[in-house]
C-alpha cells in the first residue's frame, strides 16, 4: 500500500487547488524575486503578512 | 494594489506588518517597471508558470505571524482588515504542503523529476529554458491542463530569447488556448491569451501605463528600469466594442507588381494568431477567427533592413466579408532589426440557415493573404534592393472544450 501511495505521488501531476488556501499553512514554493533571488513563499513569517498576488496589469 | 501599499505603509514602519508580492505575469521586467514606478519597496515574486494555481489577481491574503493564511482581505476596508490581522492572535504553528515536490530547493534542481527540474531551471537560471527543459515541459503537457498552460509559458519564453525557434509563439497561444477550453473560468490563463489578442476581447489595456511610468520616473530623475521585449501594439491596446471596419481607400504599395519577390528568402516571415477567448465560452457569440494578427520580419544571416531605401510595410487581404481596419500598414522597426506589426480581423457572423435545415457547408479553415514589402541590404558591402514576400495565414482549429464550467 505504501508503495502504491508513493508512486501515486510521484507519477501524480500536483492536484488542481489553489496553493494558497485560507486555514492553511503557506506551502513550501520556492519562487524567484524579480531580481532573480530565490524565496520561499513560507518564509514570511515572524511578524503578520501582507500577501498580494498581482499583476501590473 | 497601490491602495494595500499606501493603507499598509504606516504598520510597515511601525515594524508591526510586512509586505509579500507575487506576480501572474510572463515577463517580469514589466512588473519591475510597475514597481520601481509604484514606489513598492517589498520583495516580489515572480510566478509565470502559475505555481500558485490562482485562478485571477488581485488575490489579498492575510497571514498571521506564524505563516497560516488566516485571511482573505478586503480592499473595501483595507485600514479595518490591517488592524485585525495584525490584533489577531496566530494559530499554532502546523507542517507546511509541498505542492511541488521536487521543486524546493532542498532537493536541488539535479535530483528532482524532469517537470520539477525544468521548472526550477526556467525559474531560477534568468535564462531561456534549455532543450532538456523544454522537451520535459511538452512531455507533461499532456497530462492535465495546468502543464499545457506551461508548455506555452516555456515556449513564450524562449520566444523572446535568442534560443527562438519559428513558430515557439503560436505554439505559445495555441497551448494556452488549449488549456483555456478545458477550464474557461481560470482567469489568468485567459489574460495570458488576451494580453496579445483582439480589441474586442480585452477587459483593459494591459501595458498602456509603461510610456506614463517611464516619463514619471524620468521626472522624478530615476533611471526606468529596461523593458526587454518590445510591446506589441495589441498589449498597448485598449478593449472596444466596436468592429474593425475598414477605413478609407487603402492603396495596394505594387498595384503593377513591380517590385520583385525575395526569392532567397533573405527576411524570415513569422506569425502568431491570438484568438478571441471567446471560441472557449459555451455563451458567448464571437464568430471563430475573431483574431489579433502578429507578423515578424527577421533579415535573416548578413541581411540587414535599411529603412531609407523605402518603406517596410504590410498589404493584407482578407477573405470576402471578413473585416479588417487597415489593409495597409506601416512596420515598427525595434533596435534589435527585426520588424513588426500587429492588426486584428473579425469574420462575418454566421449565417443561421431555417429551422429544421442543417448548418451551411463549412468553407474550410480561413486564410489571410500578406504580402510584405521590405528595403534589405544583404550584408555590409551587398547590394541594396525594394523586395517583397507572400505568406499565407491559416488560422488554427480550436481546440476541443473541456467541461461546462465557465460560470466565473
Amino acid at each position: 500500500m505504501l508503495s502504491l501511495v508513493l508512486a501515486m505521488s510521484l507519477s501524480a501531476t500536483p492536484d488542481t487547488a489553489d496553493v494558497l488556501r485560507l486555514g492553511e499553512p503557506l506551502p513550501r514554493l520556492v519562487l524567484p524575486t524579480l531580481a532573480g533571488q530565490p524565496i520561499d513563499v513560507g518564509a514570511a513569517q515572524g511578524k503578520p503578512t501582507l500577501l498580494i498576488q498581482f499583476a501590473s496589469w | 494594489m497601490p491602495v494595500w501599499h499606501e493603507a499598509a505603509k504606516p504598520f510597515v514602519e511601525r515594524g508591526e506588518l510586512q509586505i509579500l508580492g507575487l506576480v501572474q505575469e510572463q515577463h517580469p521586467d514589466r512588473a519591475e517597471l510597475y514597481a520601481q514606478w509604484r514606489g513598492f519597496d517589498f520583495p516580489i515574486l515572480w510566478d509565470p508558470f502559475n505555481l500558485t494555481r490562482s485562478k485571477a489577481v488581485p488575490i489579498v491574503f492575510g497571514v498571521d505571524a506564524n505563516g497560516n493564511v488566516v485571511k482573505r482581505m478586503d480592499v473595501r476596508r483595507a485600514e479595518e482588515e490591517l488592524r485585525s490581522l495584525i490584533a489577531m492572535e496566530p494559530a499554532e504553528s502546523r507542517e507546511r504542503r509541498d505542492p511541488w515536490p521536487g521543486l524546493g530547493p532542498e532537493q536541488g534542481p539535479e535530483g528532482a523529476r524532469p517537470f520539477e527540474r525544468a521548472l526550477s531551471e526556467s525559474l531560477s537560471s534568468g535564462s531561456p529554458p534549455t532543450d532538456r527543459a523544454m522537451a520535459a515541459f511538452q512531455a507533461a503537457a499532456g497530462d492535465s491542463a495546468h502543464s499545457l498552460f506551461q508548455w506555452g509559458v516555456a515556449l513564450r519564453l524562449r520566444h523572446d530569447s535568442p534560443a527562438r525557434q519559428p513558430g515557439d509563439f503560436q505554439a505559445s497561444l495555441d497551448a494556452w488556448l488549449g488549456a483555456l477550453m478545458q477550464d474557461p473560468g481560470q482567469y489568468i490563463w485567459r489574460r495570458r491569451i488576451q494580453q496579445w489578442g483582439p480589441r474586442l476581447d480585452k477587459p483593459y489595456s494591459f501595458y498602456d501605463w509603461v510610456d506614463q511610468a517611464r516619463a514619471d520616473l524620468l521626472a522624478r530623475g530615476e533611471e526606468p528600469r529596461a523593458v526587454y521585449v518590445p510591446l506589441s501594439g495589441s498589449e498597448r491596446a485598449n478593449g472596444t466594442q466596436e468592429i474593425p471596419l475598414a477605413e478609407g481607400q487603402p492603396v495596394h504599395p505594387d498595384p503593377n507588381g513591380k517590385v520583385p519577390v525575395d526569392e532567397g528568402k533573405s527576411v524570415e516571415v513569422s506569425t502568431a494568431i491570438a484568438l478571441h477567448t471567446g471560441v472557449a465560452d459555451s455563451r458567448v457569440r464571437e464568430p471563430f477567427g475573431t483574431a489579433r494578427v502578429h507578423v515578424w520580419l527577421r533579415p535573416v544571416g548578413e541581411a540587414k533592413f535599411e529603412p531609407e531605401g523605402g518603406e517596410l510595410e504590410l498589404w493584407i487581404e482578407v477573405p470576402k466579408g471578413w473585416n479588417v481596419k487597415h489593409q495597409r500598414l506601416t512596420a515598427k522597426l525595434h533596435p534589435s532589426g527585426v520588424a513588426s506589426f500587429d492588426f486584428e480581423v473579425r469574420p462575418p457572423a454566421p449565417v443561421l440557415g431555417p429551422p429544421g435545415e442543417g448548418p451551411p457547408p463549412d468553407p474550410g479553415p480561413p486564410e489571410v493573404h500578406l504580402r510584405a514589402f521590405y528595403p534589405v541590404c544583404l550584408g555590409e558591402s551587398g547590394e541594396c534592393t525594394y523586395l517583397s514576400q507572400p505568406h499565407v495565414l491559416t488560422f488554427p482549429s480550436p481546440p476541443p472544450r473541456g467541461g461546462d464550467s465557465d460560470e466565473d
